[in-house]
């Protein structure tokens, strides 16, 4: 609980040009995909619960591969996303909303790519229980409990992989100095409401 | 600061000290309280507290299995019980907080400074109910189900894993802290993935609505002997379990919270030469101080993120989706539904597997890994849980056992457990002999019914006058202690079943 000095944060080598420009400076390749590593991450590990798993049902090889990489992928994908709408500054860091809201649109599809996939593979009709209005409404509700698990875990961890790559990284050096200013400025603010209750 | 006020109750010896060099508050017989300083609360309020481990205890067999099952035979709408359970279990852990960081104490020391034998009395039950591996045994059923490992190898390793991790690592409580941080990630992420197989809008739309049907009461059929020690077993393990709220108070000490930051934290056993010494007794602040006031309410305002956001929130999305997949489940196979509600817990466990397996082959096994994975975060949460409630009560009131550090007791506590449950899980009834299974599964309930009464009185008679419960909040105490008793003893006594699960 202990907070840490906010001029922790490192100054990290800039890029002159490069595939993604952020507000704290353009990102190599080979930066956007450490950036974008927890959150593919994190979507991995929600398509391997559902899909890589299969291979202990005694499914045929075709199936496994495909129920595993249909729903790992593009929810890996979404993870990916997520985190360079935190490194572009179009969504705010910590936040759960905006991980909802990415996960209420990316979820579904997701989810729909995985059920035609296997359908395909496995010879049937493409189809899905319900109606698809009544599948996509509940796939979008579903997506809600992903996004928290998705927010927890990338809040819990994502920020230990900031600091250990925050030297050759602008945006996860932004991202180590933001959480440290905010410890800071929360304490600070902290100070003045004291202070001025102490006043009145 | 009240110091000097009696607290009203019959012990009444809250009195300032005779010879006042230092403030102290006293409560009962045990040593006072110094006046220390409170801390700051943290500032950020997601900083997640130690509700996110009496999260990953309490989702468990409540949630995954007994009220998907109650649900299957009476409805959607029976579920307005879980949530007055759970609403029950919020304020209970939100009153254990209070103590726990107005003072740095355990609830176990609370309830010694009203009457010692109260605190033997949880000692016993906790060594009764809690040395038998059967939680474990769940977890390693399902991972045989799943790998064709036998259960008793998995079993046997991963205790010795776990005892070996909690004897190696520094800080226990971090460690603790961080596993189940992950595993409560990953319980959340995959709820939400197998939910999105399975169930449908409109199971969901039920779900949601029975948790608000107040008005449809308790139907007839559950007040039977066949069912209604079933309800009240669900109504017990909506959240947290037999002894898991109380051992919240030690996580919330070890966590630094209020007063808790004042107490020395449990070492692995390979790091006990660096604890330091525990204090004879817990500390209290100064209550008149406006600034300590204000820091108070500041940790109160954090401890209720984590009861309602973490607790709350979290119990209540999993268990609405395990409800929505036991739905489906008997949608899909109706023979599955005449075993979940005939079958004993084994044989209905596999028939919700069948049941999802019939829908798609992944389901079947995605459900067992989840009862896995549900199973091994309990035990994890558990054998720390023990070691660390045991070694608390050993240290302060067994003659003689402060010559040793909390550090050695923990470790000779959880080693003694892990090595019972070992030889257990190997030669004998995991959970527990056959002759004292129904004790034990009275006991379990026994306790929740006699903490939330021990938590009245703790709170109303060693805090100080303005740190005490609202009086509505006592009453919710009170009447959730008389209300499990109650319905225990009316199942033991009308149908003669104490085994609720």
């Amino acid at each position: 609980m202990s907070t840490v000095p906010s001029d922790q944060g490192v100054a990290a080598p800039q890029v002159s040009a490069g595939p993604l420009a952020t507000p704290w400076g353009t990102l190599s390749w080979g930066q956007v995909r450490e950036l974008a590593l927890p959150g593919a991450l994190i979507g991995l590990l929600g398509g391997i619960i559902a899909g890589g798993l299969v291979a202990i049902t005694g499914q045929s090889p075709a199936v496994v591969l495909v129920a595993c990489v249909s729903l790992a992928v593009p929810l890996a994908v979404g993870g990916a996303a997520y985190e360079l709408l935190l490194a572009t500054g179009r969504a705010p860091l910590g936040m759960l909303a905006p991980a909802a809201l990415l996960w209420a649109v990316a979820f579904p599809p997701a989810r729909l790519i995985e059920a035609a996939a296997v359908d395909v593979v496995a010879g049937d009709q493409v189809a899905v229980p319900n109606g698809w209005l009544a599948f996509a409404v509940y796939q979008v509700l579903v997506a809600v409990p992903f996004a928290i698990g998705f927010w927890w875990l990338h809040e819990n961890f994502a920020p230990r992989w900031w600091f250990h790559i925050r030297e050759r990284n602008p945006v996860a050096d932004h991202f180590v100095r933001t959480k440290l200013e905010y410890a800071a400025n929360a304490e600070a603010e902290h100070q003045r409401r004291r202070e001025r209750k102490k006043k009145r | 600061m009240e110091i000097g006020e009696a607290p009203t109750g019959a012990t009444a010896p809250d009195q300032r000290a005779p010879t006042v060099e230092k403030p102290v508050w006293r409560a009962g017989k045990l040593p006072p309280m110094p006046i220390r300083k409170l801390p700051e609360a943290p500032q950020a309020a997601h900083i997640i507290g130690p509700a996110m481990i009496l999260v990953a205890l309490g989702v468990g067999f409540g949630e995954t299995f007994l009220w998907p099952r109650l649900v299957i035979v009476f409805g959607p709408d029976i579920r307005w019980l879980f949530l007055v359970g759970v609403v029950v279990q919020t304020v209970v852990m939100l009153e254990m907080a209070r103590y726990a960081m107005a003072t740095g104490e355990s609830i176990f020391f609370g309830a010694a400074r009203i009457f010692q034998p109260l605190m033997w009395m949880f000692f016993v039950i906790a060594i009764a109910v809690y040395i038998w591996p059967g939680h474990i045994s769940a977890g390693a059923d399902a991972f045989e189900s799943l790998t064709g490992i036998p259960w008793q190898l998995s079993a046997s390793l991963a205790l010795l894993i776990v005892a070996v991790m909690f004897t190696v690592v520094k800080i226990i409580y971090n460690f603790v802290e961080g596993i189940l941080t992950f595993l409560v990630g990953i319980m959340v992420i995959g709820s939400a993935i197998v939910a999105a197989f399975v169930g449908s809008l409109a199971d969901l739309g039920d779900v949601l609505l029975g948790l608000v049907r107040f008005d449809f009461g308790i139907p007839a059929a559950a007040l039977t002997a066949a069912w209604f020690p079933l309800v009240v077993g669900a109504l017990g393990f909506a959240g947290p379990s037999g002894m898991q709220q109380m051992w919240y108070t030690l996580w919330l000490r070890d966590k630094g919270a209020g007063m808790g930051a004042h107490m020395p934290r449990v070492h692995g056993l390979l790091h006990a030469g660096e604890e330091e010494t525990l204090p004879d007794s817990g500390s209290m602040f100064d209550v008149d101080d406006p600034d300590e006031w204000r820091k108070w309410q500041e940790w109160r305002k954090w401890v209720r993120y984590d009861a309602l956001l973490l607790f709350f929130g979290i119990t209540m999305l999993v268990t609405i989706i395990f409800t929505v997949m036991a739905m489906h489940a008997a949608e899909v196979d109706p023979q599955a539904r005449n075993e979940l509600i005939n079958g004993e817990r084994d044989t209905a466990l596999d028939a919700m597997r069948s049941a999802f397996a019939d829908s798609a082959p992944i389901l079947g096994t995605l459900f067992f890994v989840f009862i896995s994975i549900v199973g091994w975060k309990a035990s994890v949460g558990l054998f720390d849980a023990f070691a660390r409630g045991q070694s608390d009560m050993t240290y302060y009131f067994v003659p003689g056992a402060k010559k040793l550090k909390v550090s050695h007791l923990y470790a000779l506590f959880l080693w003694g457990v892990i090595i019972f449950g070992i030889i257990i899980i190997n030669f004998g009834p995991a959970d527990g002999p056959e002759g004292i299974l129904n004790v034990l599964a009275f006991l379990s309930t026994f306790v929740m019914g006699a903490y939330c009464l021990t938590l009245a009185a703790t709170n109303n008679r060693n805090l100080p006058k303005k740190l005490r419960p609202h009086p509505i909040i006592t009453v919710v105490l009170i009447l959730g202690g008389l209300g499990y008793l109650t319905a225990l003893f009316y199942s033991m006594i009308k149908f003669g079943v104490t085994d609720l699960g």
